[in-house]
C-alpha cells in the first residue's frame, strides 16, 4: 500500500497522496517515494552578465551560466518569468542536461559562476546541490537568485555549496505575501539570516510595486531590520516595476517613489542601495566612506572599476563583497 | 538491398555486445527518476 509522503522543503510542506504532485509542481509522490520531475532538465539555459541577476558586488563584469527549470514554490501575481514558473515541467520545452555537462558548458563558456535563477531554484534542489558539487571541484562559483522561501535544514545544505545569494525580498507586510504571493514573510526573514550566519554574500532585491508594497513607512522599517539582521554592508536593489502576468493594470513603478525607496535605505545606515530595471546613477558603486565612484554601470554593462584587491583606489577602504 | 539472415544475426549480435559492454561499463545513459532530499514518509 502506497503511502502519503510530506515535502519538507519549503514552509508550504505539502502533504502529497501517491501519485500526487506538490505545490511547486515539480516534486511527486511515487509509491510512498518523493522524486523530483525536473532533474536534469532546464527549461531556460543562458550566459549572462552576473550584473544581470543582480548581482553589484559579486566578480564584476563576469560572466554567469544561467539556468532554471519550470515551477515555483510561490504563485506571485506579478512574477516576470510566469510562463516557465507557474508551468509543470510536462508543459514547457527543456533539455536533458546533466550536472556534469551544466559545469562543462560554464567553463567552455568562460563563465566564473554558475546561477540558478529564472524561477525558483528551491524546486530544482537536488539537481542545484549536483551541479553546485561539481562546479567547486571545478573552481566554477555557485550563486542563486531566489525568494528565500526555504526551510531551515536544506537552506544549511545548500549554503555550503553557495558562495553568493541573490534575495527577493518581496515586500515587509505578511499581507502582501499571503494575498499577492501565497507565501509567508517570516520564512524568508529566516533564510536571510541564515545566509548570512553561513557567510554566503547576499544581496537583497526588492520589486516596489505601485500601491501594494511602496508605503515609505514599511520600506523604512525593512531596510530598519536589514541593518540591524544582516548588517549595513547588504546591497539592496529597489528595482522597477512593470506590469506583467496578473498585475497588468497597475503603471510602472515612477522614478520619484525608487528615489525615495533608495533614500530610505541610506537613511537607515545601508550603505549600497541601488535602483534597477531603469538607468540611472544609482546603478553605480560609489565608496561608502570617501563618495568615489567604484564602479560605473550602464544596465549590464560595466564602464570602469576603481576597485583594487577590493579597496577603494582613492582611500583604501576595503568595500564588502567577492571581488576575486 | 536484400539482408541475408546470417547478416541479420551479425549485426544483432554485434548490437547486443555492445550493449552489454557500455552497460557494465556504465557508459548507457538511462533515465532514471531522481529521488528527492528533505521528506518524509506520514505514519
Amino acid at each position: 500500500m502506497a503511502g502519503t509522503v510530506q515535502c519538507e522543503l519549503c514552509p508550504t510542506e505539502c502533504v502529497l497522496e501517491n501519485y500526487q504532485v506538490g505545490g511547486c509542481r515539480t516534486r511527486i509522490n511515487k509509491d510512498g517515494t518523493l522524486y523530483s520531475l525536473v532533474y536534469g532538465k532546464p527549461c531556460a539555459v543562458a550566459v549572462d552578465p552576473i550584473e544581470k541577476k543582480p548581482f553589484y558586488h559579486f566578480l564584476p563584469a563576469t560572466k554567469a551560466f544561467s539556468i532554471a527549470t519550470a515551477g515555483c514554490v510561490l504563485g506571485c501575481k506579478f512574477c516576470q518569468n510566469w510562463q516557465i514558473s507557474q508551468a509543470s515541467p510536462e508543459d514547457v520545452d527543456h533539455q536533458n542536461l546533466p550536472p556534469a555537462d551544466v559545469v562543462r558548458q560554464a567553463m567552455f563558456y568562460g563563465c566564473r559562476s554558475i546561477t540558478y535563477t529564472y524561477t525558483e531554484p528551491t524546486v530544482f534542489y537536488e539537481y542545484m546541490v549536483d551541479t553546485a558539487q561539481i562546479a567547486r571541484q571545478f573552481g566554477v562559483r555557485n550563486t542563486m537568485h531566489s525568494c528565500g522561501y526555504i526551510n531551515e535544514k536544506p537552506l544549511r545544505k545548500l549554503a555550503k555549496l553557495l558562495d553568493a545569494a541573490d534575495i527577493d525580498l518581496k515586500a515587509f507586510t505578511e499581507d502582501f505575501y499571503s494575498r499577492i504571493c501565497g507565501g509567508r514573510l517570516k520564512p524568508v526573514l529566516d533564510a536571510l539570516v541564515v545566509l548570512r550566519q553561513e557567510n554566503v554574500w547576499l544581496e537583497i532585491t526588492n520589486l516596489v510595486i505601485p500601491t501594494l508594497n511602496d508605503d515609505p513607512k514599511k520600506i523604512r522599517e525593512m531596510c530598519g531590520w536589514i541593518v540591524k539582521n544582516l548588517g549595513p554592508d547588504v546591497p539592496i536593489h529597489f528595482s522597477r516595476f512593470f506590469p506583467y502576468y496578473k498585475l497588468k493594470d497597475l503603471p510602472p513603478t515612477p522614478f520619484e517613489t525608487l528615489k525615495d525607496a533608495l533614500k530610505a535605505a541610506q537613511d537607515a545606515g545601508m550603505r549600497y542601495a541601488y535602483i534597477g530595471n531603469i538607468r540611472t546613477e544609482a546603478e553605480n558603486t560609489y565608496c561608502h566612506r570617501c563618495r568615489k565612484l567604484l564602479i560605473e554601470r550602464i544596465g549590464y554593462h560595466v564602464q570602469q572599476i576603481n576597485l583594487t584587491g577590493g579597496k577603494c583606489r582613492s582611500c583604501g577602504t576595503a568595500i564588502p563583497g567577492v571581488w576575486s | 538491398m536484400k539482408i541475408k539472415r546470417r547478416e541479420f544475426l551479425g549485426f544483432f549480435l554485434i548490437g547486443s555486445l555492445v550493449s552489454l559492454v557500455l552497460n557494465k561499463l556504465g557508459l548507457r545513459r538511462t533515465e532514471r527518476p531522481k529521488e528527492a532530499l528533505f521528506w518524509r514518509r506520514k505514519v
